[in-house]
């Protein structure tokens, strides 16, 4: 059974520019007990950037959602499609509100987790990292799979437990990337299919990531996630919500999000989707699922 | 039960990130005709510069700033973050070799690219910042050349500010964006403007315009010629 905990908060950037939070998160446990996941970040310089990213996160896991419930499989088609659909939806918006696309720009980052694997999408930055579980939270070998969008030659890789689907999308500069409006955004999007096993999922949007990525060895930075699966993983089961969310360590992550430890390494709105489908004791993960 | 009162996320370790780089180039003329106050004054201006990005805790791990003087063409600081900048003191020279000077200030600006590329750091589009009272004294072909490349790639964004009888139609021909004329003497306005824009620059987020306060406003440090 999934549980997960949500968090958002606004960056100091953007209090202090009298900007709202313009990222947006969305997740949902649909049939068949699949995982469905989805942040947006809306460009800083967009007029309706939080609701071109509201539009886009529920657009898709309503979508995936109704498909799961409908008994859907084919998890890539499905996450094309629902792209698609975000896409047409915020345009529409825009057309509605007399606005340019570009003024409901934001990120997509999706994933669909169901019993015998996932799949993702992702356009622009920010980043999905996920874990297999593994023997408790030891290191595992992880399987190589040539040819897939989150293959990096990189064998030290392979020892680790948490692994990034897509290295997060940037134009040249730091402060470039790609948004879901842009005319190019369904030729660009990158889908990662058959992720094999997955146990641990985190989405987040960019504000996070000089937080849980080394950029020079293009590696997941393990004891960050170690730190943020544990109290997920190690709550009682009384204290999950019919929805499985866990709401008092949603509120205690808010908190953490907040804190000054996080601001003094970032100043962006930052949020973040974690979800597990290990239990207590979680040793026996594959049995869970 | 984990206790509610405390934060159960507080315990987790932070990936250590270098922070993404903005880096800035200062082409600064120091031919004979700088001599005196005006280049008392280029040198006051640079503490402040100095000052200003040292007060901004951001902007001190993010903005790196090289110096090239000419002439003779030296780069006379390679570069550094703003808080490890320290303002040199410059005195003025001899002739006014521009064009090799921006080469040279185009060459360390890929450079540091690529280091950064290199070593997984990211950052944003570089400024070559040409500050000058005259005329070139050396051939400029290739120098235009290398700005009209760089401005049309977005490799880096030139500017080019002219001080009281500096060829302000020649620094027309040299810049892509229009050559902004120094009011007076206000070198410290100025690079207290600069300052602020490469802060604004060194926090800016993927997609977001980067707000500059316009310098030739009534108030501000540059006319235009």
């Amino acid at each position: 059974m999934w549980r997960f905990v949500t968090a958002r908060v606004t960056g100091t950037s953007h209090t202090k520019a009298g900007l709202p939070c313009q990222d947006q998160f969305y997740c949902r446990v649909a049939g068949n007990q699949t995982l469905v996941a989805a942040v947006a970040d809306g460009a800083g310089s967009a007029a309706w950037a939080e609701r071109g990213a509201d539009i886009a996160v529920k657009t898709v896991v309503d979508f995936l959602s109704c498909q799961l419930d409908d008994g859907r499989l084919d998890y890539d088609a499905m996450l094309r499609e629902a792209a698609v659909e975000a896409r047409e939806t915020v345009l529409a918006e825009a057309r509605r509100c007399g606005a340019e696309p570009r003024d409901l720009a934001s990120t997509l980052l999706v994933t669909v987790v169901g019993p015998d694997g996932g799949s993702a999408l992702q356009v622009g930055d920010g980043v999905i990292v996920v874990s297999d579980g593994g023997n408790g939270w030891g290191w595992v070998f992880w399987p190589q799979r040539g040819g897939y969008a989150n293959q990096v030659p990189n064998p030290k890789r392979d020892t680790k437990k948490f692994r990034w689907i897509f290295w997060p999308q940037r134009g040249e500069y730091a402060n470039t990337t790609h948004f879901l409006t842009d005319a190019d955004a369904l030729e660009r999007l990158r889908i990662a299919p058959r992720l094999g096993k997955v146990t641990d999922v985190a989405l987040m949007t960019d504000g996070l990531e000089s937080l849980a990525l080394h950029y020079a060895s293009t590696s997941v930075h393990e004891p960050f996630f170690h730190g943020m699966f544990r109290p997920l993983v190690d709550a009682d089961e009384a204290d999950v919500y019919e929805n499985r969310e866990i709401k008092h360590l949603s509120a205690s992550l808010k908190r953490f999000l907040s804190s000054e430890r996080v601001g003094l390494r970032t100043d962006d709105d930052v949020s973040l989707i974690l979800a597990s489908c290990r239990q207590q004791g979680h040793q026996e993960c594959r049995n869970s699922i | 039960m984990p206790d509610l009162e405390q934060i159960p996320f507080e315990g987790v370790e932070f990936a250590d990130n270098p922070e993404p780089r903005c880096p800035c180039v200062l082409l600064l003329d120091t031919s004979y005709s700088m001599s005196g106050e005006k280049i008392a004054e280029l040198n006051r201006g640079l503490e402040r510069f100095s000052e200003e990005l040292h007060s901004d805790a951001m902007a001190a791990k993010r903005v790196e700033v090289a110096i090239v003087t000419f002439g003779p063409v030296q780069t006379i600081q390679h570069f550094v973050t703003a808080d490890e900048f320290r303002a040199p003191k410059l005195d003025a020279d001899v002739d006014t070799p521009m064009g090799s000077a921006i080469e040279r200030a185009i060459e360390l600006v890929e450079e540091r690219k690529a280091t950064c590329r290199a070593n997984g750091i990211g950052y944003y589009r570089p400024w070559v910042f040409l500050i000058t009272d005259g005329a070139p004294t050396d051939d400029v072909s290739l120098a235009i050349a290398a700005i009209r490349d760089g401005e049309d790639s977005k490799s880096f964004a030139f500017y080019a500010v002219g001080v009281m009888e500096a060829d302000m139609s020649c620094l027309a021909q040299i810049s892509v964006r229009q050559p902004l004329k120094l009011r007076g003497l206000s070198f410290r306005e100025l690079f207290v403007w600069l300052s602020n824009s490469l802060s604004s620059v060194s926090r800016s987020q993927p997609g977001e315009a980067v707000p500059l306060v316009n310098p030739t406003a009534p108030d501000g440090w540059a006319l235009v010629d």
